[in-house]
């Protein structure tokens, strides 16, 4: 993108408008940036978040599952270790029931893990981490979240064993702990058997998690801001970088520029000082001695002087044709006087006249609309033009076409001569090819005009455009002595 | 000269030298009688229209009106004030716009004073006079008057009609007659080959010649 503006223009880079370009450039560079890491960002973390969330539950749902079978594997024990007495007791058997209450008394494990017995009423028969419960009924106990544990548990053991969830106080801390337990029935005795554990250490562990995930989620967004961050430095590095470059090439080509502008000065003032020199001074020189020997013979009575001052008055003459020529040469006064139509009509006559190519020329019916500058600039174009038609084109016929539509003026150059390749005319390396096709560009882009050039070994077509408001028709212009 | 009236002449040129130069010449014709010199082109229509002069020697290169569009207003105001152009251009451009403009005769100024003297005679008989290098140029390209760009005058007239005034408003504008501009309209139309006036708003138009009128000055 930074090196399509190609050949023509770098006269346009000292402009704002390139600054103007850098600047879009950088920020064509950015905001997708910015805007892609920030949508990534968001979609990351959020990304993250579900996830996290999913594993999270089914890691709770692991750690449960875990507990729930280590409380089925307990209540199987405890109910091998009281299946000897159960199984031979009768309904009543007194003896027996308090033997299993005895072993189930002495039967823990863990610091937490105990068994509790409840008759179907609520009357607690086995608590060894609570001995104050038993020989009381807690049928109407309900926990800190108003969940009736009691009920729930004898509940479930009727329905034949299952598990309930609820709050209770944790031995080894004293403190309310979320518990999960598991209740079979002794059904011969309408007992409920029970153990249960604490859940909250699986809640604690989830909770850590849950902090090593957003951690974790934090720390990829600041990761993710200064891969940004390093990129838009970067960016910016490499703009200021290719900004300096670029500058640094049309500085040279500016200086080379200059350096190519004084020399054809040099060469057309030398070529304007050569011509004064050769042949105006020459002729009047031997203007002056022609005089001088008429005096000389005007003072001899010699009746030759007629002849010598006629001579004299012959070599005025030429000079006279020789100083019209030169000052033509330099600059036509018809565009000035009579506009850019009939000067690029003189033009494309004595081209003609010249070389006997075909000539037809088109121009527009007004004069004089346009400022001095851009009519000098237009000529010179046609000027150009021509002379590279001649030297290279080898042409039959040529065709100039001036014309304003819609205000827009346009002056197009054609000929069917074999064309050149545009590239190489005007390449940026070889700063002697094409000074001619570059000069015509920089000459119609100070105006914001445009200049093509279309080559084929058919021929070439160059045409110029200026702007529509160079179009002036005040007085100043169209009675411009 | 049969008669004893004196041909009047009016030099324009704003070089001085050149003036005297040829008022010296022309002084040596006892039948030619410079009236009077102006240095510019407006300058020799305002001494024209007190001296009368029966021909007007004009040069075209002069500040403030050059001497193409003097000719052209003379041809519109004093149409019996005849101007012959002595000029240092042998533009072929030149000397058609000269001829479409109105003048008599074209001279180079690089030619004898007896010349210039015979192009007064032959012009202010009635004919047209161009020196031998002139003439030789316009029979090397035929290019009928008749067609060809607008004149300034003309393409002023465009301009205005452009924007909407009416003749009586553009011939008080211009200081002109109602039938001069008229006369310009006419040729508008037939250099332009276009019959109606709105017409002649497209073409102006289409082509660029649009912009406030206001700034416009009368010659």
């Amino acid at each position: 993108m930074l090196s399509t503006p190609a050949v023509f223009n770098f006269e346009k880079k000292q402009s704002s408008n390139i600054m103007n370009l850098r600047q879009k450039i950088l920020l064509l560079a950015t905001v997708p940036l910015i805007l892609a890491v920030s949508a990534i960002t968001l979609l990351v973390s959020y990304q993250a978040q579900t996830l996290s969330k999913e594993e999270i539950t089914s890691f709770r749902r692991n750690m449960l599952d875990a507990k729930k079978s280590e409380l089925l594997n307990y209540l199987r024990l405890a109910q091998t270790s009281i299946r000897h007495i159960y199984e031979t007791a009768g309904t009543n058997d007194a003896f027996a029931k308090s033997q299993v209450r005895n072993i189930l008394n002495a039967l823990t494990y863990g610091t937490d893990g105990y068994f509790f017995v409840y008759d179907y009423n609520g009357l607690n028969l086995v608590h060894p981490k609570q001995p104050r419960r038993v020989g009381n009924n807690w049928w109407h106990l309900t926990d800190s979240k108003g969940d009736k544990v009691i009920q729930n548990l004898i509940l479930k053991a009727q329905q034949g064993g299952g598990y309930h969830n609820y709050y209770w106080e944790k031995p080894s801390t004293g403190k309310i702990a979320e518990k999960i337990s598991y209740a079979i029935p002794l059904a011969k005795w309408k007992w409920m058997l029970g153990t249960g554990l604490y859940i909250d250490n699986v809640n604690q562990q989830v909770k850590a998690i849950e902090n090593e995930v957003s951690d974790r989620i934090s720390q990829t967004t600041v990761i993710i801001l200064i891969i940004t961050l390093v990129s838009l430095i970067l960016v910016f590095i490499t703009g200021i970088l290719i900004n300096l470059h670029e500058r640094r090439l049309a500085d040279e080509k500016l200086k080379q520029l200059t350096q190519r502008i004084v020399e054809t000065q040099e060469e057309e003032r030398g070529r304007v000082a050569r011509e004064l020199h050769d042949s105006i001074s020459q002729i009047l020189v031997s203007v002056k001695f022609a005089q001088e020997l008429s005096l000389t013979k005007l003072l001899n009575k010699d009746p030759t002087v007629q002849s010598s001052l006629e001579k004299s008055n012959d070599a005025l003459h030429i000079a006279i044709k020789e100083v019209r020529r030169i000052s033509r040469d330099l600059r036509p006064r018809s565009l000035d006087d009579l506009g850019l139509s009939p000067a690029l009509k003189s033009l494309a006559e004595e081209f003609a006249e010249r070389n006997g190519m075909k000539l037809t020329i088109n121009t527009v019916a007004f004069n004089n609309l346009l400022p001095k500058e851009v009519k000098t600039t237009l000529y010179r174009v046609a000027q150009e033009a021509l002379t590279n038609i001649e030297r290279h084109a080898q042409a039959k016929h040529v065709k100039i076409k001036l014309s304003a539509p819609k205000g827009v003026v346009t002056l197009s150059i054609t000929d069917d001569g074999n064309g050149f390749k545009t590239n190489y005319a005007t390449t940026r390396t070889n700063p002697l090819t094409g000074i001619g096709l570059r000069n015509m560009q920089e000459r119609i882009e100070h105006h914001n005009g445009e200049l093509k050039i279309l080559s084929s070994n058919r021929g070439t077509t160059i045409r110029a455009k200026m702007p529509k408001k160079l179009l002036q028709t005040n007085s100043e212009t169209s009675l411009s002595a | 000269m049969e008669e004893n009236l004196k041909i009047r002449v009016l030099i324009a040129d704003d070089h001085p030298l050149v003036m005297d130069g040829i008022q010296s010449c022309l002084d040596l014709y006892p039948h030619i009688e410079v009236v009077g010199q102006a240095k510019t082109g407006k300058e020799a229509l305002e001494i024209a229209r007190n001296l009368a002069p029966d021909i007007v020697l004009m040069d075209i290169n002069m500040p403030e009106l050059n001497g193409l569009d003097a000719t052209e207003i003379f041809q519109e105001n004093n149409k019996e004030i005849k101007v012959l152009i002595l000029s240092m251009h042998d533009n072929r451009e030149y000397i058609s716009s000269a001829l479409r403009n109105g003048a008599r005769g074209y001279i180079l100024k690089d030619v004898s004073s007896k010349e210039i003297v015979t192009a007064i005679e032959a012009v202010y008989r009635g004919g047209t006079y161009f020196s031998s290098g002139i003439s030789e140029i316009l029979m090397a390209h035929e290019d009928d008057t008749t067609s060809g760009p607008l004149t300034t005058r003309e393409q002023t007239i465009l301009l205005l009609l452009t924007e909407g005034n009416s003749n009586k408003h553009i011939a008080r504008h211009l200081d002109i007659s109602v039938r001069t501009v008229e006369t310009h309209r006419r040729n508008i139309k037939r250099k332009l080959n276009i019959s109606s006036t709105a017409g002649l708003t497209k073409y102006a138009i289409e082509n660029g010649l649009v912009k406030s009128a206001k700034q416009m000055k009368p010659y």
